[in-house]
């Protein structure tokens, strides 16, 4: 009965703020789009991505091979709908071990004063590291292999996360009801869970969005440079990599990956927008609140 | 009648960006003579600025008038084109705000934010000439040292410094209008007077007209020559000044005057000598910590405070901004940790206790905050919010729901509140819930750092009658600290009085009110707006 | 004054301290023994260990590190394995392409952004606005990669107009020299723009809600003395300080943007020695990169005291 009752509301609650935030809508049917083909990319009309035919290089699209075939003969649709395993993979892990690491580090350098100067001249260091090219130097150092460019590109990433998760700490921090539980004697911990964690998750969320795009950006870049994913692995990138020396003949090599990788990215940042304006009153300011 | 400046007819604004057209106001009518000043009073909501941006042309995006007319000077303002009502603004009306911080641009310096209304309203001034106006504005505003206060920087004047530059601003085209949206509410009592008796100066020796948009009666009783009372959108009273304040027509009216603090000095009454809390010679100094600071240390804060609190008493903290009231409110509620001194609850000193030891000590003294918006966890329901105070001193999670259904009866509200979250509430009965969350400890001590200021006056009356009736029947201390000295003379048995992070007076509150001993006292009661009128209103 | 430089050039050294750890670290601390990397694949134990005390290897780490610190200090950023060159020279015979893109994307971006975003935020919610706006987003969500081989498709391949890829050095010519940099600046300039953009025309709308832009108005002065001085110049210190910022983002995408237009450059021998597994000059690159990083974001940081005098020295 309750259930009955609560779901066309629930629906017409999702529709109405579908309506009100279209890039939320956006990014969720293309995010969801990219996650159906990873995930189904066995059923689309793909054979093994891998598979060699020498006889068939280079071939325009054709009903058997949907966009044409690469430099091995190998089919470029199987390619890329396997190819977003990669991607996918790659934002979220980044996404989500930054944002663990990042938060537990930025809540120790806002809440306890002694470690903050310490942590954030790493961090400052460590942003100083153009993030291209400190993953170029791990993957260089510990080779290709889809865990070393995941650990790569996180590592830069998590100074972002810290610098954000401590300012908002430190904004939190002296808001009047975290004195007012200081004053009531609440416990630290408890402070920093009830209190603080709340409160500061939304914008870092919101960051998270951010940095699993700027990772699927980063893995398509080292790899299209040669030296990301192993390049027997079918990634975007590599996919592009091995089309730059057919780009006159073939362009699709190229230009078909490339528009996915923008895609996926652009997605990912209008979620990424959309969240924000949604979780973060401050930017969402009505008109004619002046009195 | 023709010698109005002024003439506001009907006037309805409306958001247009809403297709249900909501109205803003509607039906506002008023005029302003020349060397007359016509007072809007209102409370927040009431209209009151809207009013005045209708006028100035300058209503937010979405907002439009959508009927009535606004005759300047005999010339129709709805309907004028852009460039005619900037043509307008600067020679024949012109704003003071507020908050002259932020109105003020913080990157220019106050003399080129004179000098380019003449840069851009007369074209052919040259740039001597310019010079020589801006400095003779400053002069007229009563600005000390005119010649170099023109080449500072907005935040490197004090708040009355920086009003008297923006009235430089609004009268340096000699406009016929002068609009002032509320220009003393962000100022100390004793700079709002210097800056009200300018403006009525100004009207005298210039013959200008004045529009004033204000919240405070006491200001009215000061200034107006005619009042004009909003609430909700609309028009409910106008009239001569004395006659308004002295016989309102309305109920509304009535209230609101009652409402203005400081009507009545409490009753005397006796506190046993009970002794809660001792404060002695507390100070605290700000230091600048830092490998590479050789900054000087800056003065203290707070300096060799000490005071009684006795059971049932209500002792008030008053002074200007500066004065170091909060630091000694934050110190004594050990918020901040006090440089020297002591702070004795009982037989215990708290003042430089460590966290871990003073946390069992917290639950004796509790504190309610100024911004009720912002002193609410935004995410926890408000019956999680009033049992932690018990829980963490080990009342169990039945006993403590009990219990936070009692405090909310107590502060007045109902059990409805418990499920709900803090922005559902208007600021009144979030500041109760406030109090009653400082309760839940049950605290000897409540501090109450400037509670009312944030409030509409009749909220604040309603939530200073709460405070009075907490302490006679729990029979709770109260440190009221505020820069209202009226409010302060309505509610305390006794009053500090500081300045500059020192105590220069205190004593009971009839004694200090009728026969101050300091200069400065003097000065601040002198500088409370509306205390003749007040008083007279005590005496009928 | 003096005194605020001095203590805004102490606060570089924690981070340079730190950039040298991290890059000392990774190469001593990697899987592999640098000395064998060092001394080539067809090394026999001998030759290794002799390359090992060559390089101090047989010193404690803080030792080969302090060591190492003095090099570089001395401009030496030690020698390349497969060419044998000293790294500085390599880098120098590279940095005319990179200079030049990088210095003609900063310029052209600040040129297109600024103004752009300064429109938009004044004309919120029409379609100048919604162009600007969405114009950004999308801006920085394309890869280099895409942009550039797309503006190669169109202008090189398709209407002939540029040349498809390669240098030329201004010694060479000026304009083959500007023809051959257009299409690489263009690419590296869509994500700087978008990013430019996008901050000014936040803290641009921020600012135009500001108390004194009312004032402003109050006072009946033209919107573009109240749009470019008053909020304008209020907003200088976040979009200067997102171009401080962005400097990182660029100098990644300089990586990529030449190699999309096989440009000569500092990107492709990062590559190059990538690929060649040739450590001291990717060392030396990662160094020269951050320690640019680090003193444009410190001139960026000097240069707040000149638009907002509540910074004071």
């Amino acid at each position: 009965m309750s259930v009955a009752t609560a779901n066309p509301a629930f629906f017409r609650n999702t529709i109405g703020l579908m309506r009100r935030h279209p890039g939320l809508l956006f990014g969720l049917v293309v995010i969801s789009a990219m996650i159906i083909l990873a995930v189904a990319a066995p059923w689309l009309h793909t054979v093994d991505p891998t598979h060699i035919r020498p006889r068939m290089r280079l071939k325009p699209p054709s009903s058997e091979f949907w966009f044409g075939t690469d430099s091995s003969g190998r089919d470029l649709w199987s390619r890329i709908a396997y190819g977003s395993r990669i991607s996918l993979i790659v934002g979220a892990a980044v996404a989500s071990i930054s944002l663990v690491i990042g938060l537990m580090i930025g809540m120790i350098a806002g809440v306890i004063r002694k470690l903050d100067g310490i942590i954030m001249r790493v961090m400052d260091g460590v942003m100083a590291i153009p993030a291209i090219l400190l993953a170029i130097m791990v993957v260089s150092l510990f080779g290709a292999a889809l865990e070393t460019v995941i650990i790569a590109i996180t590592l830069p990433e998590i100074p972002r996360v810290v610098r954000l998760t401590r300012s908002v700490v430190l904004t939190v921090r002296g808001e009047a009801y975290v004195e007012a539980a200081i004053s009531m004697g609440t416990p630290t911990p408890i402070l920093m869970i009830r209190h603080i964690l709340p409160n500061i998750l939304a914008p870092v969320i919101v960051q998270a969005t951010f940095t699993a795009s700027a990772a699927i950006l980063i893995e398509a870049s080292l790899s299209f440079l040669g030296i990301g994913t192993p390049s027997e692995i079918p990634s975007w990138g590599n996919i592009m990599a091995d089309g730059r020396n057919y780009f006159q003949m073939a362009p699709q090599l190229i230009i078909a990956p490339g528009l996915l990788v923008a895609l996926t990215v652009l997605a990912v940042n209008i979620l990424g927008d959309s969240l924000r304006d949604l979780l973060d009153p401050r930017f969402a300011r009505s008109v004619g609140d002046t009195r | 009648m023709t010698d109005n400046i002024l003439a506001i007819e009907n006037l309805a604004v409306a958001v247009i960006a809403s297709p249900y057209g909501t109205t803003v106001i509607k039906d506002v009518s008023l005029s302003v003579g020349r060397q007359e000043i016509v007072c809007v009073v209102g409370e927040s909501g009431s209209g009151k600025s809207v009013t005045s941006f209708s006028v100035m042309g300058i209503l937010s995006p979405g907002l439009a008038p959508v009927a009535g007319s606004i005759k300047l000077l005999g010339e129709e303002l709805i309907g004028a084109s852009a460039a005619r009502m900037r043509e307008l603004r600067g020679p024949r009306m012109a704003m003071i705000f507020q908050e002259p911080m932020t109105a003020l641009n913080p990157v220019m310096t106050v003399g080129d934010q004179i000098a380019e209304i003449f840069r851009y309203h007369k074209p052919g001034m040259s740039a001597s000439d310019i010079q020589d106006r801006v400095r003779s504005l400053a002069e007229d505003v009563r600005l000390p040292d005119p010649v170099n206060i023109i080449r500072r920087y907005p935040h490197q004047l004090s708040g009355g410094q920086r009003q008297r530059i923006m009235i430089a601003m609004a009268l340096a085209l000699e406009p016929a209008l002068l609009i002032a949206d509320e220009p003393t509410t962000a100022l100390d009592v004793t700079t709002q007077k210097q800056i009200l008796d300018l403006i009525r100066d100004l009207v005298a020796r210039r013959g200008i007209g004045v529009l004033f948009i204000t919240h405070d009666f006491g200001v009215v009783a000061e200034i107006a020559d005619r009042v004009v009372v909003m609430r909700a959108g609309s028009v409910v009273e106008s009239g001569p000044a004395q006659q308004v304040l002295a016989h309102p027509q309305q109920a509304y009216t009535r209230s609101l005057i009652d409402a203005v603090p400081g009507s009545k000095l409490p009753e005397a009454r006796k506190i046993a000598d009970n002794v809660l809390l001792r404060v002695e010679n507390l100070s605290k100094t700000y230091g600048s910590r830092g490998l590479f600071s050789s900054r000087p240390t800056a003065a203290p804060a707070l300096q060799d405070a000490s005071l009684n609190l006795r059971r049932g008493e209500i002792l008030g903290i008053v002074g200007e901004s500066g004065s170091g009231k909060s630091t000694l409110a934050r110190c004594i509620s050990r918020l901040q940790m006090p440089s020297s001194g002591d702070i004795w609850l009982g037989d215990t000193n708290i003042a430089r206790m460590h966290e871990r030891k003073l946390r069992r000590h917290r639950k004796s003294i509790q504190v309610v905050f100024q911004d009720p918006n912002r002193s609410l966890n935004p995410r926890l329901r408000i019956g999680d919010a009033l049992v932690e105070g018990a829980r963490n001193f080990g009342i169990g999670t039945r006993e403590a729901s009990d219990k936070s259904r009692q405090l909310l009866a107590l502060v007045g509200m109902d059990d409805s509140a418990l499920t709900r979250f803090p922005h559902q509430f208007s600021g009144g009965q979030r500041q109760r819930i406030c109090i009653a969350r400082a309760l839940a400890s049950e605290p000897d001590i409540l501090v109450a750092d400037e509670a009312v200021s944030a409030l509409d006056v009749s909220v604040q009356a309603q939530v200073i009658e709460l405070l009075e009736d907490l302490r006679s029947r729990l029979g709770l201390a109260i440190l009221f600290i505020t820069h209202d000295l009226r409010v302060a003379g309505q509610l305390c048995d006794r009053l500090v009085v500081m300045q500059s992070g020192r105590i220069v007076e205190q004593g009971a509150t009839g004694d200090l009110f009728n026969h101050p001993r300091e200069p400065y006292t003097r000065d601040l009661l002198a500088a409370a707006p509306g205390r003749v009128f007040l008083a007279r209103a005590k005496t009928a | 004054m003096a005194y605020f430089l001095l203590r805004r050039l102490m606060s570089v050294i924690p981070v340079l301290v730190v950039v040298s750890i991290i890059v000392f670290l990774a190469l001593r601390l990697g899987p592999g023994d640098p000395a064998a990397i060092l001394a080539g694949d067809s090394a026999t134990p001998d030759m290794i260990a002799a390359m090992r005390a060559h390089l101090g290897l047989d010193q404690s780490l803080p030792q080969q590190f302090i060591h190492w610190v003095i090099q570089i200090a001395h401009g030496d950023l030690g020698r390349s394995i497969t060419s044998n060159q000293p790294v500085t020279m390599l880098v120098a015979s590279r940095l005319e392409p990179t200079l030049a893109l990088a210095s003609a994307t900063i310029i052209f971006s600040i040129l297109i952004a600024t103004p752009l975003g300064v429109l938009a935020a004044w004309r919120r919610g029409t379609w100048v606005d919604n162009l600007a706006s969405g114009g950004a987003v999308i801006g920085f969500a394309l890869p280099a990669f895409v942009t550039g081989y797309l503006l190669v498709y169109v202008f090189a391949l398709k209407l002939q107009w540029l040349p498809v890829q390669g240098f030329i050095p201004l010694s060479e010519g000026f304009w083959p020299f500007i023809r051959h940099l257009i299409l690489p600046t263009l690419t590296l300039s869509t994500i700087y723009i978008a990013l430019i953009t996008r901050v000014t025309r936040a803290s641009m709308l921020e600012i135009l809600g500001e108390d004194f832009v009312r004032t402003a108005r109050a006072k009946g002065l033209p919107e573009r003395v109240v749009l470019f001085r008053h909020a304008l110049g209020n907003s200088a210190i976040p979009i200067l300080s997102v171009i401080g910022i962005g400097i990182a983002l660029l100098l990644g995408g300089v990586v990529v943007t030449e190699s999309v237009f096989s440009l000569p450059g500092l990107g492709r021998l990062t590559v190059e020695a990538v690929v060649a597994r040739d450590y001291p000059v990717v060392q030396g690159i990662i160094i020269l990169f951050s320690g640019v990083y680090v003193l444009i974001n410190l001139a960026v940081d000097v240069s707040y005291a000149i638009f907002d005098p509540r910074i004071s020295y």
